[in-house]
């Protein structure tokens, strides 16, 4: 952990507000990597890097280290800001630096100390489940079962995860939804049933959504709180929530638990729909002007939904979370928003099959800044 | 078993296995130039041939074995005095849920053959889980083994193309699979021995981004599943 001491807080300065334009921004005497970190995070956050004359905020420091030093200020001269960082490697020193400024600028809370979650391609038909930073640094693999693996998705505590294995277990391949902890690292067949088992989007409450096809059809179940597998093997205390030849994937919550919105088809046509968490009537959520959405993202703050729309290769989207016109930022799939509501990471296809980069858009600006490339094609990117 | 519909199964085994010899022909004149196919099952008598394959041509008996026109048994055919519904017991308690009421299904041991149904994957139009009509006879045949073999059991996998999100091709791939399973659930296989299994976009048969190679990866294929020894 580092140590944050400021000897000045927002003495005045100009704060903007959530505005759909580039901030400009110089920063000045940083070196090395940290000056590339704090570029790199300002502009996911809404910012563009100017020469001092240009700029609306100047941030000036100096980086050693285990040291940060950081005065931000406006272009009328008030000041924002002198802090002091230490106790921790370069890279966190400067994300701590990046969200004081985001905070101090916009009065808003920055996103550059989270993780993301995603899959990558280790060898042939093998991925594994990765966590790293926001901006692709410090990768860790969290799997080592040499299958595939899809869908990774964050409790709503951070403390663990979610993913859909094709792990063999007692010689037998079957999709299987695994619950992984990430403090104890303790992991337990979530969900095995005969047919698809994927999903994983877990409620506040902690009620689980699940997409199995262990009755015929690929069908939205809901898992109670403290559900366990191995104690309901014929799966009698799992709700149905849907009932349906047709197609669901990607069920994804609002974030305070009322509603379960997932892809399907109605009428043959891909629809993003919700369904009330306690069971009812599937209502079709209307996205105006796009085309085939599927992979829903329901935003933090709960007023967006994120999307993919494909029309000729695979566009991201956002349309207000009760439905209406959608918007279509960018080529990319496999949106996931960040906790600020603002930025979504995605995947863009690079050439070559399962070959995708991570990449970020700040939705108010449209800036789209691309991760650093792994090896092997990387997917289904979750954000904390 | 009516004698002229055993007589439409034999002659398309036999086509099956002329459609692989002239593919083998095909393949000593002009060679193995394509993309490199990476399915670990051929499809002999098909476009693709795993060049790691010495012998791309299916044995030439009828699939499963079982009777013949003419009485003859075949060696490893139908065992009639096998208790059809045998109760095993899971070795790991994570299969249970692969079982039905009655204890009957998947325990994992058994002996997987990839190759007994190599010729008879079946392929999906883009965006369909509707199983083709060109494709009945194949899962006819799949079918005939499955009455004809009590004791054998029959995974469906179900692929798609790139052409779709990761989620979605993941349900569309289950979905192509229950189809087939409905068909063979219909030609009077009990439900207990037939089991899916969706890899989404994730296993291509072939790497090309053409409509060719996306033709071939949007497919069924079937595993047969015998008791171990």
């Amino acid at each position: 952990m580092f140590v944050m001491t400021a000897s000045t807080w927002a003495a005045g300065l100009q704060v903007q507000g959530n505005v759909g334009k580039l901030i400009p921004v110089a920063i000045k005497g940083y070196t090395g990597e940290v000056a590339k970190v704090l570029a790199f995070d300002l502009q996911v956050m809404g910012c563009k890097m100017v020469p001092e004359a240009d700029a609306s905020y100047v941030l000036e420091g100096k980086n050693g280290a285990e040291n940060l030093t950081g005065i931000l200020r406006d272009n009328a001269s008030n000041f924002g800001f002198n802090l002091n960082i230490n106790g921790a490697a370069p890279r966190v020193l400067a994300h701590a630096l990046s969200n004081a400024t985001i905070k101090a600028i916009t009065g808003q809370n920055g996103i550059a100390h989270t993780r993301i979650l995603f899959t990558m391609k280790t060898a042939a038909r093998e991925w594994e489940v990765f966590q790293s930073d926001f901006d692709g640094h410090n990768p860790v693999a969290l799997t080592n079962d040499k299958s595939i693996v899809q869908n990774p998705m964050w409790m709503p505590n951070h403390g663990g995860l979610f993913y859909t294995s094709w792990m063999t277990i007692g010689g037998l391949q079957n999709t299987t939804v695994v619950k992984h902890n990430l403090q104890t690292g303790k992991r337990e067949v979530f969900s095995r049933y005969k047919g698809l088992n994927t999903g994983g989007a877990m409620a506040p409450n902690g009620t689980v959504a699940l997409i199995l096809s262990k009755n015929k059809s690929t069908d939205v179940y809901l898992a109670p709180p403290k559900w366990e597998f191995l104690k309901d093997i014929k799966g009698e205390n799992l709700i149905r929530l849907t009932r349906a030849r047709e197609e669901k994937s990607s069920p994804t919550w609002s974030p305070d638990g009322q509603w379960l919105c997932f892809h399907t088809l109605i009428g043959g046509k891909h629809s993003l729909v919700k369904i009330p968490a306690g069971g009812g009537q599937m209502v079709s959520i209307p996205t105006k002007g796009a085309f085939r959405p599927t992979q829903p993202s329901w935003s933090p703050d709960g007023k967006w939904i994120a999307f993919t729309q494909q029309r000729g290769g695979f566009q991201i989207g956002v349309v207000p979370a009760a439905g209406g016109n959608a918007k279509i930022y960018c080529e990319g799939e496999d949106p996931a928003w960040a906790s600020n509501s603002r930025n979504i990471i995605f995947t863009r296809r690079a050439g070559g099959v399962n070959k995708k980069r991570m990449a970020i858009l700040d939705v108010p600006t449209e800036q789209v800044k691309m991760l650093p490339a792994f090896t092997g094609g990387v997917g289904q990117p979750a954000w904390q | 078993m009516e004698e002229n519909y055993k007589e439409k199964i034999m002659k398309r085994i036999a086509l099956i296995n002329a459609t692989a010899l002239g593919a083998a022909a095909m393949l000593l004149a002009v060679g193995c130039k394509t993309q490199k196919p990476v399915g670990l099952t051929t499809i002999p008598g098909q476009k693709t041939i795993v060049a790691s394959n010495p012998n791309p041509l299916p044995v030439p008996t009828p699939i499963g074995g079982g009777e013949i026109p003419g009485g003859t048994t075949i060696p490893g055919g139908g065992l009639p005095s096998v208790n059809p519904n045998p109760i095993i017991q899971p070795i790991n308690p994570n299969n249970a849920g692969l079982l039905n009421e009655q204890g009957q299904g998947f325990t994992g041991q058994e002996m997987e053959d990839r190759e007994a149904f190599a010729a008879l994957t079946v392929y999906f139009e883009y965006d369909s889980a509707a199983v083709h009509p060109d494709d009945f006879e194949k899962i006819k045949l799949v079918a005939l083994h499955l009455i004809q073999n009590p004791t054998h059991l029959l995974l469906v996998e179900g692929h798609c193309d790139e052409r779709g999100t990761e989620d979605y091709n993941l349900s569309l791939g289950e979905r192509r699979a229950l189809a087939v399973i409905d068909e063979l659930s219909r030609m009077n296989v009990g439900a207990a021995r037939l089991r899916t299994l969706s890899q989404g976009e994730k296993v291509p048969m072939m790497l090309g981004l053409d409509e060719q190679s996306f033709a071939e990866n949007r497919r069924g294929e079937f595993v047969l599943l015998m008791p171990a020894q």
